[in-house]
């Protein structure tokens, strides 16, 4: 496929997935500024990058991938920073908007977080998040198992907080 | 299980989406568009040998107060080889001498969008002082296509949004570099749009010869530079993140295609004042965007064996 075709694809993908890919940015990064700049830099990439999209069938769990990576990559530049200024701690908490469940998340690694985040929050096929993820079909979903099995781990233990 | 995932999910799509979202992805995707179409025509038939994917000229978004600067460098060198390296090496006289003559100035301003674009010119001459105008047309040619190509963008910008758009371009230069070997003129563009880009762009002349060259011409025939420079490169990236967690190199990384691999034959560099090599990468070239634009000094030691004389130390 040439690349004004496939870079065409993705601008059509990224058009109708920018709420989406903000989302998922926001589960990581958790305020609004920070979610947007992913956004912004994740469709730059995109586009960048359109023409090593093999498959026009992923493109939009590639987007995601691509999102979560930045994601990642700016949460490390924050520790970078936090630890630097760590007198100046201020401002987070105004922006913080206080998803709870969406809290229970941080039990899992990137991995099994991203796996989670595509396939139940963005419906994304297992197929395409194995291709993605670089990752064979059957490593995804042993991933996929214990993520939900470390969750429930996580979300019973809340609950018993919340009734004692 | 099931009904605490559907909670979450619930809770996951009501994260507001901020109304602006939409106007900042649509700005990334053209500025991304613009930017592949500008790689593939930047400098097309130069006399030197850079190769067309290779010119890499990004704009990248990144976060206000992460403004990174970017150098392409074009080379402008002598037919040297190594012979008339050795016999420069020999008789310390000053080929030739670059000189910055004249430059025009590009100024324009309506509403939010301005533009101030600085374009010099600059002559070669010998040691007698006469003009060597096959080195000087290269050297203005290569500045001409360089900047027409930045006003062409900024006029089309200004063109798409009516005037109405938010842009502020500036492009300066100076001289980077000036001793006995070389003369390079370094351009500094800086874009400011929804985040702040800085890229750059250097012109080296070599003093003993007077004409253009690349990264090649430093070094001997049929040397394998660019893996010599490349693998130096791999050894600093993982020393690097070892030292510092949050440095972070696209090498062994999860997304194996975008992995550094080897540097490219026009790959941006420039000699510092102590006369050491330096490779300097753009944002998202080897790194994610955080990182910026990241140079890395390349010890003399690794290549003595096959530079040519003079250059390093």
């Amino acid at each position: 496929m040439n690349l004004p075709t496939i870079q065409k694809l993705v601008e059509q993908e990224l058009l109708s997935n920018y709420a989406s890919m903000y989302r998922l940015a926001y589960t990581y990064v958790k305020n609004e500024s920070d979610a947007m700049d992913i956004v912004q830099e994740s469709a730059y990439l995109a586009i960048k990058h359109a023409s090593k999209v093999r498959n026009p069938d992923y493109i939009r769990t590639w987007i995601f991938r691509i999102v979560i990576n930045t994601a990642l990559s700016s949460l490390r530049q924050k520790t970078h920073e936090i630890s630097a200024e760590k007198i100046v701690e201020q401002g987070q908490n105004d922006q913080y908007t206080d998803f709870d469940i969406i809290e229970a998340l941080n039990i899992l690694n990137d991995k099994e977080r991203a796996v989670i985040l595509l396939r139940y929050f963005e419906d994304c096929r297992l197929q395409d998040i194995a291709d993605a993820m670089k990752e064979n079909l059957n490593t995804v979903k042993s991933i996929l198992y214990r993520s939900l099995k470390k969750l429930r781990v996580e979300l019973t233990e809340g609950e018993i907080c919340h009734e004692t | 299980m099931k009904h605490d995932l559907t909670e979450m999910k619930h809770d996951y799509q009501n994260i507001p989406i901020p109304q602006e979202l939409k106007t900042r992805v649509e700005q990334s995707i053209s500025k991304a568009k613009k930017d592949n179409e500008c790689a593939a025509e930047i400098f097309p038939k130069t006399r030197q040998k850079l190769s067309k994917t290779d010119q890499i000229r990004r704009f990248a978004f990144c976060g206000i107060g992460s403004a990174a600067a970017a150098i392409l460098t074009i080379a402008v060198l002598a037919n040297s080889n190594a012979n008339i390296a050795h016999a420069m090496e020999e008789i310390p006289v000053l080929g030739t001498i670059a000189k910055v003559v004249t430059f025009r100035e590009y100024q324009h301003k309506e509403n939010q969008m301005q533009a101030d674009i600085k374009i010099p010119e600059v002559q070669v001459e010998n040691k007698e002082g006469k003009v060597l105008a096959d080195a000087t047309e290269d050297m203005n040619d290569a500045i001409q296509k360089y900047t027409e190509q930045i006003i062409a963008a900024y006029e089309s910008d200004v063109k798409a949004t009516g005037g109405e758009g938010l842009e502020d371009l500036t492009l300066d230069y100076d001289i980077v570099t000036d001793n006995d070997k070389l003369f390079s003129l370094r351009f500094q563009q800086c874009i400011t749009m929804a985040g702040a880009v800085q890229t750059q762009k250097i012109y080296h002349i070599d003093k003993s010869t007077g004409k253009m060259i690349t990264l090649r011409d430093l070094f001997l025939d049929k040397t394998d530079y660019q893996i010599v420079i490349s693998e130096n490169i791999k050894t600093q990236m993982k020393q690097q993140m070892i030292e510092d967690e949050t440095k972070v190199y696209w090498l062994d990384s999860d997304v194996p295609e975008w992995d550094f691999q080897q540097i490219s034959e026009d790959v941006n560099f420039y000699i510092n004042e102590s006369g050491k090599l330096m490779i300097v990468f753009d944002e998202y070239q080897v790194a994610p965007g955080f990182m910026g634009v990241v140079t890395f000094e390349i010890p003399t030691d690794v290549l003595k064996d096959i530079v040519k004389d003079g250059y390093l130390k």
